[in-house]
């Protein structure tokens, strides 16, 4: 009776997956094994890709560019995925409590995310004009902060990006951070106040553990949109200045669409990959070992 | 006792209303700017509320961005891609969370490495599988001697039907639910099919809702795909059409009419989250939990 | 009835899928020739082009010309696929023809060039061609403009502070510090400088302050070149110049106009047609003028720049004859005048703008707005055009991309500017001797 169940869900499974699976071979499978096979090649984009082997990849990994490239893409993935996890997490903490208009504040904060990427990196790019007359600069002086030149500055352009970057996620894992919180039931919280226990002492016994599994999610998530991130570099400081913004991504894009050495752009999407990886391996592991 | 928490009450709001200032500045801005005559556009100091106020730009903007064919075309896109997109992933989500069969984890360790690689490096091999999809376009069974599926609606919205982060999303949501309802319903005597169709999917709304949002969102603010695989002017997106309305970094619009033609195609977005805001904080919400 | 349901809008987009991929594959049957051309995309309707197309109909009939616009910014993608797949137009009007040719993905023009249909090349301004539209010795494409590179000041600033416009590269350096103030918080309320840096493009101005003092980057326009020259004394100094002057707070990167029309800063090291954002409809009180970077007392000031814009031939088209009438009816002299009309501060690469040009109502602005007849006056007084190597070369983005990372530490002091030299010199030599 057992097995028999088990074939027929078996078979359903099989059945379920045929439209989603030749979808989903034909139009994502297929280019990105396309994408591996041409790292092995020397290819226009337009000639017929020549096989080189390892060449590519020996150029890349000797090129200074790409070790740049790699700590750049390193500094901002930290940046962003930590600064957005806090602060959404704060945020969802904060707007978990009964205060007045939080849905409105909610939608607010949410709003960023619906925005298309380039056309805000736009915008936040004349908001961060060096003169007194950008809006930055202008609330700054309000504040007593001179005017700086933000994403002319070697140090502050990536500071910037990842500024722009957090804005835009914020809301989006603070919702996620929300519906955790409201997993976690109230009777916790209440056992734990009668002990004694006060506003971070709740938080990090209580909070931090149980949300674990969202953590991670919003981990995980993060890590691979911060490694994949182009349009805000693309609009706001073309890899610069002096190339302290020029990311993975960026590097992959002008390779492949700029310099037209596809070859060389798909290698360094597999190391994007492997990177990524292992940046997310022990999650990925957690998820694997689910069922 | 009291005086310290309804100080820190003050410095919750003062936080959160700081945050949403934040979060809603280059918006506003946006529409500032959008609402400024030319040569007003820079002043110092600064000015939010522009004098003179003209509505100029939106009128330029939408006349000669053809704005409303685009719109036209957009909306067929997103709302067809978008109902192909969870009906489909929910479908693979529910296999993956679900259903038993031998392979399930590398199948899905395969689309967790395709999810990974960046857009652009997909780029060129999807456009060419597009090109040389079989018995379309005037293609012959190799795939040759046509166009393919280029400029077709079916080359424009097949390729994002199947997306690796949505299955990922639906199978989270669909492992939370008990197993004990399916393994009721076989026991009964349901197929497969229909314990997906009629048990699993109605409980699924929050999902269903969460992944429309999202895909909605993803197609109509798609510039790249939709730029490369459509040919005819007739056929353009709406996001496509503001990237030639752009034009030149030296020709065509100046900021504000810019920001007055990126404020128009910011609404529906902004128009649909608001109002299945309900739908949408529950549902992402539960996706980040697991057991 | 949910089911059915789903099941109903299932078959309905399958249907809808199917169905408009069929109607795609239906052959269109076609009475005349159609020649495609894109373009990037200015106004959707440009009125401008219209006419090109119209005296191009008329004069070859039978001939329908099909536009399209694309943006700028994803340019070089629809390019590239769609001469991939054997969708490209048969005319393709952009910059970076030598790039695209290196790969192999256009057509020579040589033979027409020089053949019964042809164009004068010494009608060009001396370097026009040289650096922009060659790859292995072949032309690709025919410039259609001319942008050289040079100071915008700001004149309301300079007459406040009694100044008039510097002749020498000294005078330029005193006037910069000059106009550079602080406030009583030493904060700066006045720069001296502001250099563009949009989209990458502040190497090339960095490098116009190195070549000001008579360095080169190569000694041949050949992509046959090996060796990157830069490392001179005279770049040095150049460069050492620049460290100082922004050290001492005289220069800032901009990405637009904003800090000049603001009068934030004085004089703007850009390419000429930046004018078009302050141009006189938009800004109709702001003054200023255009001359090239001044030179160092007896040494005459560099023109460099770029002519980057052309149109060129895919090698897929099935039309290369009329593709070339195309190309050469986009090359004349009242075309690119008509062209670039809206773009205030491009000019045609022409020699006789002034001195002899077509009687049309295209280059009348040419001869009658000042700015115009000044930019002119400067590009056509005999020297020859030097387009840095990065513009043309085929590994020019990575080029420029080391330029513009050593250039940059170097100006921003965060390097020893001799270094930087020895470093370019290295890194780029590796590229070209490759």
């Amino acid at each position: 009776m057992k097995s028999k169940l088990l074939r027929s869900e078996m078979r359903a499974a099989f059945l379920f997956l045929i439209p989603v699976f030749v979808l989903y071979i034909i139009f994502v499978v297929s280019p990105a094994i396309t994408t591996v096979y041409l790292s092995f090649t020397q290819f226009s984009g337009f000639d017929k890709p020549t096989w080189i082997g390892f060449e590519n990849y020996h150029r890349v990994i000797g090129d200074p560019q790409t070790q740049k490239t790699l700590f750049n893409t390193l500094y901002f993935t930290a940046g962003t995925v930590f600064l957005s996890i806090i602060s959404s997490l704060l945020l969802a903490v904060l707007l978990n409590q009964p205060l007045k208009g939080r849905a409105l504040y909610r939608t607010i904060i949410y709003l960023p995310v619906v925005a298309p990427m380039l056309a805000v990196a736009f915008v936040w790019k004349f908001m961060f004009d060096p003169s007194p007359s950008g809006l930055i600069n202008y609330l700054a002086s309000m504040f007593g902060i001179e005017a700086k030149q933000w994403l002319s500055d070697t140090r502050l352009a990536m500071p910037c990006v990842i500024l722009v970057s957090v804005w835009k996620v914020l809301g989006y894992n603070m919702v996620i951070f929300l519906a955790g919180l409201q997993g976690i039931p109230s009777q916790i919280y209440e056992a734990a106040e009668i002990d004694g226990a006060g506003f971070f002492q709740k938080f990090f016994n209580i909070t931090i553990p149980l949300l674990k599994p969202v953590t991670t999610f919003v981990f995980i998530t993060s890590t691979i949109n911060a490694f994949q991130a182009f349009e805000q570099i693309y609009g706001m400081t073309s890899g610069g200045p002096a190339n302290s913004t020029y990311t993975l991504a960026y590097l992959i894009y002008v390779k492949g669409f700029r310099s037209l050495k596809f070859g060389e752009a798909s290698a360094l999407a597999v190391i994007l990959v492997l990177v990524v990886l292992m940046f997310s391996m022990f999650y990925i592991k957690d998820v694997a070992k689910e069922k | 006792m009291r005086n310290s928490s309804s100080f820190s009450v003050v410095l919750v709001y003062l936080v959160i209303v700081i945050i949403s200032i934040f979060m809603i500045l280059p918006f506003v801005w946006m529409v500032s700017v959008s609402l400024k005559p030319s040569g007003r556009i820079y002043e110092y100091p600064p000015r939010f509320i522009p004098s003179p106020v003209t509505f100029e730009n939106y009128r330029t903007a939408w006349d000669r961005a053809n704005f409303s064919r685009y719109f036209m075309n957009t909306t067929i896109f997103a709302v067809a891609g978008t109902l192909l997109t969870i009906s489909f992933c929910s479908l693979g989500g529910y296999v993956f969370a679900k259903l038993r069969f031998p392979g399930k984890n590398i199948l899905f360790m395969v689309i967790l490495f395709t999810m990974m690689l960046p857009f652009f490096s997909v780029l060129i091999p999807l456009f060419l599988i597009v090109k040389n999809f079989p018995l379309a376009g005037g293609n012959n069974l190799f795939g040759k001697g046509g166009i393919g599926l280029i400029n077709s609606f079916a080359g424009l919205i097949l390729p994002g039907i199947v997306n690796g982060y949505y299955i990922f999303l639906f199978r989270q949501f669909f492992t939370m639910l008990p197993d004990e309802l399916i393994q009721a319903a076989r026991i009964d005597g349901c197929s497969e099919f229909r314990i997906f169709a009629q048990i699993m999917l109605p409980l699924a709304k929050p999902a269903l809702a969460t992944v429309a949002i999202f895909s909605f969102m993803d197609k109509w603010n798609a510039l790249v795909w939709p730029l490369v695989v459509l040919t005819d002017p007739n056929k353009r997106t709406l996001q496509v059409g503001l990237a030639i309305f752009q034009g030149e970094q030296l020709t065509g619009a100046q900021w504000n009419e810019l920001m007055a033609a990126s404020v128009i195609s910011l609404l529906p977005t902004v128009l649909v989250f608001l109002l299945a805001q309900k739908y949408f904080t529950t549902g992402i919400a539960l996706t980040g939990i697991k057991e | 009835m949910k089911r059915r349901k789903k099941l109903f809008l299932g078959v309905l987009s399958m249907v809808f899928v199917l169905g408009s991929s069929l109607v795609s594959s239906l052959a269109i049957a076609e009475e005349e020739v159609v020649l495609k051309i894109w373009d990037t995309a200015a106004p959707l309707r440009d009125p401008l082009r219209e006419i090109i197309f119209e005296k191009f109909e008329s004069e070859n009939p039978g001939v329908k010309v099909e536009f399209e616009g694309i943006p700028w910014a994803q340019y070089m993608e629809k390019i590239i696929t769609s001469i991939a797949a054997g969708t490209a137009p048969d005319v393709i009007r952009f910059g970076y023809a030598p790039r695209f040719a290196s790969k192999g993905m256009l057509i020579p023009l040589d033979e027409y060039i020089h053949g019964p249909d042809g164009v004068d090349l010494d009608e060009y301004i001396n370097g026009a061609i040289n650096a922009s539209h060659i790859w292995d010795g072949k032309i690709y494409g025919l410039p259609h403009n001319l942008v050289p590179y040079g100071v915008f000041y700001n004149l309301d600033i300079l007459e406040e502070n009694g100044a008039s416009i510097p002749q020498t590269y000294e005078e330029f350096v005193d006037l910069a510090k000059k106009l550079t103030k602080k406030d009583e918080k030493g904060e700066f309320t006045k720069r001296g400088i502001q250099i563009s840096s949009y989209a990458g493009g502040d190497v090339d101005y960095m490098l116009l302050f190195l070549l000001n003092q008579g360095a080169k980057d190569v000694s041949v326009y050949d992509h046959s070149v090996k060796e990157y020259t830069l490392n001179s004394p005279e770049a040095l100094k150049g460069l050492t110049d620049l460290a100082e002057l922004y050290k001492e707070g005289v220069i800032i990167f901009a990405e637009n106009e904003q800090p000049f029309v603001t009068d934030y800063t004085a004089m703007w090291v850009t390419q000429s047609n930046d004018a078009f954002m302050f141009r006189p409809e938009v800004y109709p009180d702001f003054r200023f003028a255009f001359s090239l970077l001044p030179a160092p007392e007896g040494r005459e000031p560099v023109l460099a720049g770029v002519c980057r814009d052309s149109a060129f031939i895919p090698v897929t088209t099935n039309k290369k004859d009329l593709a070339w009438k195309l190309c050469k009816a986009y090359a004349s002299k009242e075309a690119t005048a008509l062209l670039y009309q809206g773009k205030y501060g491009t000019l045609p690469p022409f020699n006789d703008i002034l001195d002899d040009p077509p009687a049309t109502p295209a280059y009348l602005p040419y001869q009658q707005d000042p700015f115009l007849r000044q930019l002119s006056s400067i590009v056509t007084s005999g020297k020859e055009m030097i387009s840095p190597l990065q513009h043309w070369h085929m590994d020019g983005e990575e080029i420029g991309n080391i330029l513009g990372e050593e250039l940059g530490f170097a100006v921003r002091g965060l390097k020893d500017p001799q270094q930087a030299l020895e470093d370019i010199t290295k890194r780029i030599n590796q590229i070209l001797q490759k």
